[in-house]
C-alpha cells in the first residue's frame, strides 16, 4: 500500500447523508452500494470497490475518542479501482477507510414529525459559537457535517409548553474565517444568531456586516445578538454601547457558553417569535457541566446595566447638529 | 599600531589601513589623525543614512496638513469625539486636536492613528488589545510615548487590533495583537511566551521595536497593514511580512503552516522570496486579506484569500499562498492598490480607478452587485479634463475616491453612516460627497476602517472651481433622502 487516508469526520457526512440501516441483506447490500457512490463522489468520480469484510477488519480500533457515542459501529474500506492509469498510485494499491460510529447507526431512527427551524449562527472566528450549540449534549451527538457547504449542523431539541421543537443550528466549521459567507449557508434560514465576544470589541466590527448579509438573503426572520464570554472578568463591552440590537430591532443576550448562563435564552426568544409569543420551555435541555462560573453579583451588576440601557434613548445620530 | 588594531569600534578592516600609514608618518599626532581619517572613511554610510533621514522628515515636512473629521459609527470610541458621542452622520471635526498639524492617518479595525508634521503620533479608539499603543482615555486622541516618543514617525498603518509605525532611521515599530480565525495570536516571540504560552496570547500594549535593518545598512521604506497582517519593503527591495497567514496574505507560508502551531514561523518578521523576479520592488499594499507588491517594471505580483478573486486572478477561488503575478494589472501603470474586506482597488497612472472582487453592497461602484473577477474600470470616475482621481481608500464594505481638486467620491455599504452622505443607503455608484460636509474645504487624504472613516481636510484650501459646481447637481438625491 503507497498511502492510506483515513476519512475520519467523513464518517460524521456519511452518517447524516444514509438513511435507515436495516438489517436484511438485501438492503444491507443496497446500503454499501449508497455509501460507495459517497465514498466516490468525495474522490471526484474515481472508482472504488468495497472490500467485503476483509479478515483484519477486525483489527481496526474500535473507539478513536473515550466517549460512548463515538464508539465505532463498523468500518468500510474500499480500494480504489479507477481505470484511469493516472488516478492510481505508482505501486500497490490505495485503501481508505470509513467508519459510521453507534450514534449515527440511532441517530437515523429519529421522528421525523417534530417542527423543525433552520437557525444560522454567524459571528466573527473566537467568539464562541461551536463552543455554544456543544453544550447541548444530545444535540452534539447528532450533529451532521454538510462537507459541501463546510458546515456542521447540529439538531437541538427543546421541550416546549406547544410540544417537542427542534432547531437546526448551522454553525459554520471556521469558513467564517474568510470574513464572509456564502450565501448557500444561509438561504432558506428561519432565524439566526449572531455573536460576538465582549471580550475582544474588534468582533463587534463586523456584527452590521454579518446583519446585512442575512438579511439580504433571508428577509424578516427573527435574529439575536448574542455577546459571548461575560464570564471572562475583563469585560469590555459596556452595555450601553451595545446599540446596534436597537436600532435593528433585534433582541440582545449576555450569554456565557462555558458557564451554560442564558443558554436557552436565544432559541426561547426565537420560539416565541416563530410559534407563539406565550410559549415557554417546560424542561431545560441537558446541558454540559459548567466548565466556568459567571460571579453572581457581576450578573446583577450587568443585568442592572442592560436594563438602565434600555430605558435611555439611544444616542441618535438623525439630527447630528455640528458641534 | 597595536592600539589601532585593538580599537573595539572599528568597522572596517580596510579602512583602518590607511590610517595606520597615516598614523606612521605624521609620528606626532597619531591619534587625532586617525580619528579624522576613521571619521572620513566611515561617513558615506553614515551620511548617506543621515541624508535619507533627513528626505524622510522633510517629506513629511512638505505635506500639506490638515484637521480631522470622523464620520461613522464609533461604539469603540474610534470617532475620537467622547465617550458620548458614538455615531455620527456628518463628518466632524476633532476639535481636541484642532491645532495640531496632521499629515498622515490610517484607521483600523475599530481604532485611528494619525501622525503630526512633527513626527508624532496620536491615537484614540478600542484600546481591548493594545491596538492605541498607550494607556488612558480611549474615545479621545492622546499622544502615544514610551520608545517612540522621540522618534521621528513619517509613516502609519493599521489593522484590526495592531498598528505599526515607521521612523525617518527606517525602522518599523508596532504594538497591539494579531488575530487568527481561533482569537488571539500575540504580538511577537516575546509577548506569546510572557504568560502561559499560545493559549494566553498576551498584548503588547506599549510601542516596541519590530523590524530594524540599520545595522545590515538597509532601511525599511514603505510599511502596510491589513486586518491581520503586515507588509514592508526596505530600501535593498527585500519585501518582509509578519502576522496571520492562514490565508496566504503572508506570501512565504503554504496552507499546511499556517495553523495554530506555527505561530513563531508567522509573527516573527521573514522575507518572502519570490521567483523568477528580476525587477526590483517598488511598493506593496494590502487589502484585508491579501497583499500586492508593484515592481519598477509595471508588474503587480498578489498574494493572499481569492474566494471573491480580490487578488485579481480568476479561475483560483482558494487561496493564493504562493506569490502570483497578476496578468490584468500588470503593464497597466498601476500607481496604487487598495483593500476591503473581500474587494480591491487600483489606482493607475492616468487617474483612472479599477475595482475588483466581491459585489454586494455596491462596493464595486459599477452600478450593480456583480462579482468581478478581473480588473474593470469605473468610468463614472474619468479621468476627465479638469477632474481625475489623485487617491484611493477602502475601507471594510466601502471605498473612496479623492480627486485633484480635493472632493471625495464614496460608494457601498452605507449601514455605518461611513459614506458621510447622511442616510445609510448603499451607493452602488461613486458618489460626491457634498463640500459643505467638509466646510467647502478641500480634503487632503481618506481612510477608513470597519465602521467608521476619517478625513483630513485642509482648512486653508477652499473648493471654488468644478466642486462648487458640482457638489449640489450630484449629492442632490442622497441629501433629500
Amino acid at each position: 500500500m503507497s498511502r492510506i487516508i483515513f476519512l475520519l469526520q467523513w464518517g460524521w457526512w456519511l452518517a447524516g447523508n444514509t438513511c435507515r440501516i436495516t438489517h436484511t441483506h438485501r438492503q444491507k447490500a443496497a446500503n454499501c452500494s449508497k455509501i460507495r457512490n459517497m465514498v466516490e463522489h468525495f474522490f471526484g468520480g474515481f472508482k472504488m470497490t468495497l472490500l467485503r469484510s476483509p479478515p483484519w477488519v477486525s483489527t481496526l480500533p474500535k473507539c478513536l475518542f473515550p466517549s460512548r457515542s463515538t464508539q465505532i459501529r463498523r468500518w468500510f474500506v474500499f480500494r480504489h479501482s479507477s481505470n484511469r492509469r493516472d488516478c492510481l498510485p505508482k505501486s500497490g494499491i490505495q485503501l481508505t477507510f470509513c467508519f459510521l460510529t453507534f450514534s449515527q447507526f440511532n441517530s437515523t431512527m429519529e421522528n421525523q414529525d417534530i417542527p423543525t427551524f433552520k437557525l444560522v449562527l454567524v459571528g466573527d472566528g473566537s467568539t464562541g459559537k461551536t463552543t455554544f450549540v456543544k453544550r447541548h449534549i444530545s444535540g452534539e451527538f447528532e450533529r451532521k457535517y454538510v462537507a459541501t457547504i463546510g458546515v456542521e449542523v447540529h439538531p437541538l431539541l427543546f421541550h416546549t409548553s406547544f410540544g417537542a421543537i427542534k432547531f437546526n443550528v448551522w454553525d459554520t466549521a471556521g469558513q467564517e474565517k474568510f470574513g464572509g459567507l456564502r450565501d448557500g449557508y444561509y438561504i432558506q434560514g428561519q432565524c439566526a444568531v449572531i455573536m460576538f465576544d465582549v471580550t475582544a470589541r474588534v468582533t463587534y466590527k463586523n456584527v452590521p456586516n454579518w446583519y446585512r448579509d442575512l438579511t439580504r438573503v433571508c428577509e424578516h426572520i427573527p435574529i439575536v445578538l448574542c455577546g459571548n464570554k461575560v464570564d471572562v472578568k475583563d469585560r469590555k463591552v459596556k452595555a450601553k454601547t451595545i446599540t446596534f440590537h436597537r436600532k435593528k430591532n433585534l433582541q440582545y443576550y449576555d450569554i456565557s457558553a462555558k458557564s451554560n448562563y442564558n443558554f436557552e435564552k436565544p432559541f426561547l426568544w426565537l420560539a416565541k417569535k416563530l410559534i407563539d409569543p406565550s410559549l415557554e420551555f417546560v424542561s431545560m435541555p441537558a446541558l454540559k457541566p459548567v466548565e466556568a462560573t459567571v460571579d453572581p453579583a457581576l450578573i446583577q451588576q450587568y443585568e442592572a446595566e442592560l436594563e438602565e440601557a434600555r430605558n435611555t434613548a439611544i444616542p441618535d445620530a438623525d439630527d447630528d447638529e455640528d458641534i | 599600531m597595536v592600539e589601532l588594531r585593538k580599537r573595539p569600534n572599528e568597522d572596517d578592516v580596510a579602512a583602518a589601513q590607511p590610517s595606520k600609514r597615516v598614523a606612521v608618518d605624521k609620528g606626532n599626532k597619531p591619534t587625532k589623525a586617525a580619528a579624522t581619517e576613521k571619521h572620513a572613511a566611515i561617513s558615506p554610510a553614515q551620511t548617506a543614512f543621515a541624508a535619507a533621514q533627513k528626505a524622510a522628515r522633510d517629506a513629511i515636512a512638505a505635506l500639506p496638513a490638515g484637521s480631522v473629521f470622523t464620520v461613522g459609527e464609533g461604539d469603540a470610541g474610534q470617532l475620537g469625539l467622547g465617550e458620548e458621542i458614538t455615531s455620527r452622520k456628518k463628518p466632524t471635526p476633532l476639535r481636541s486636536i484642532e491645532n495640531v498639524p496632521i499629515v498622515r492617518m490610517a484607521a483600523g479595525g475599530v481604532h485611528t492613528v494619525a501622525i503630526t508634521a512633527k513626527g508624532q503620533v496620536y491615537s484614540w479608539g478600542c484600546n481591548d488589545e493594545g491596538a492605541l499603543g498607550r494607556s488612558g482615555e480611549e474615545a479621545e486622541p492622546a499622544l502615544v510615548k514610551g520608545l517612540i516618543e522621540n522618534e521621528f514617525i513619517v509613516a502609519v498603518t493599521c489593522g484590526d487590533s495592531h498598528t505599526n509605525v515607521l521612523s525617518d532611521k527606517g525602522v518599523v515599530y508596532g504594538w497591539g495583537t494579531y488575530r487568527d480565525s481561533a482569537g488571539r495570536m500575540g504580538f511577537d516571540f516575546d509577548t506569546l511566551f510572557k504568560e502561559g504560552g499560545a493559549d494566553k496570547a498576551t498584548v503588547q500594549f506599549e510601542p516596541k521595536v519590530v523590524l530594524d535593518y540599520t545595522a545590515k545598512h538597509d532601511r525599511v521604506v514603505r510599511i502596510s497593514a491589513s486586518n491581520n497582517h503586515t507588509i514592508a519593503l526596505t530600501e535593498k527591495g527585500n519585501i518582509v511580512t509578519w502576522g496571520c497567514g492562514e490565508h496566504g496574505q503572508l506570501g512565504r507560508v503554504g496552507s499546511r503552516m499556517s495553523d495554530r502551531s506555527k505561530h513563531l514561523h508567522m509573527l516573527g518578521p521573514a522575507p518572502v522570496l519570490i521567483r523568477r523576479k528580476k525587477a526590483a520592488p517598488k511598493d506593496v499594499f494590502t487589502g484585508g486579506f491579501q497583499s500586492f507588491v508593484l515592481f519598477d517594471d509595471d508588474t503587480v505580483v498578489a498574494f493572499g484569500l481569492n474566494n471573491y478573486y480580490q487578488c485579481g486572478i480568476p479561475d483560483v477561488a482558494d487561496p493564493i499562498y504562493a506569490p502570483t503575478e497578476v496578468p490584468a494589472l500588470s503593464g497597466r501603470q498601476v500607481v496604487s492598490i487598495k483593500g476591503g474586506e473581500h474587494h480591491t482597488l487600483a489606482l493607475l497612472a492616468d487617474g483612472s480607478v479599477l475595482s475588483f472582487g466581491r459585489g454586494d453592497y455596491g462596493r464595486l461602484g459599477h452600478g450593480n452587485n456583480n462579482e468581478l473577477s478581473q480588473p474593470v474600470k469605473i468610468d463614472s470616475l474619468g479621468p476627465s479634463d479638469q477632474v481625475h482621481i489623485d487617491k484611493i481608500a477602502t475601507g471594510g464594505i466601502v471605498s473612496y475616491a479623492l480627486s485633484n481638486h480635493g472632493e471625495v467620491y464614496a460608494w457601498g455599504m452605507g449601514s455605518n453612516y461611513q459614506l458621510a452622505l447622511g442616510p445609510d443607503d448603499d451607493m452602488d455608484t461613486p458618489t460626491l460627497v457634498p463640500a459643505p460636509r467638509f466646510g467647502d474645504n478641500s480634503v487632503l487624504d481618506v481612510v477608513s476602517g470597519g465602521q467608521h472613516t476619517v478625513f483630513l481636510v485642509n482648512y486653508k484650501n477652499k473648493i471654488v472651481a468644478a466642486g462648487a459646481s458640482a457638489a449640489p447637481s450630484v449629492s442632490a438625491t442622497p441629501m433629500q433622502a
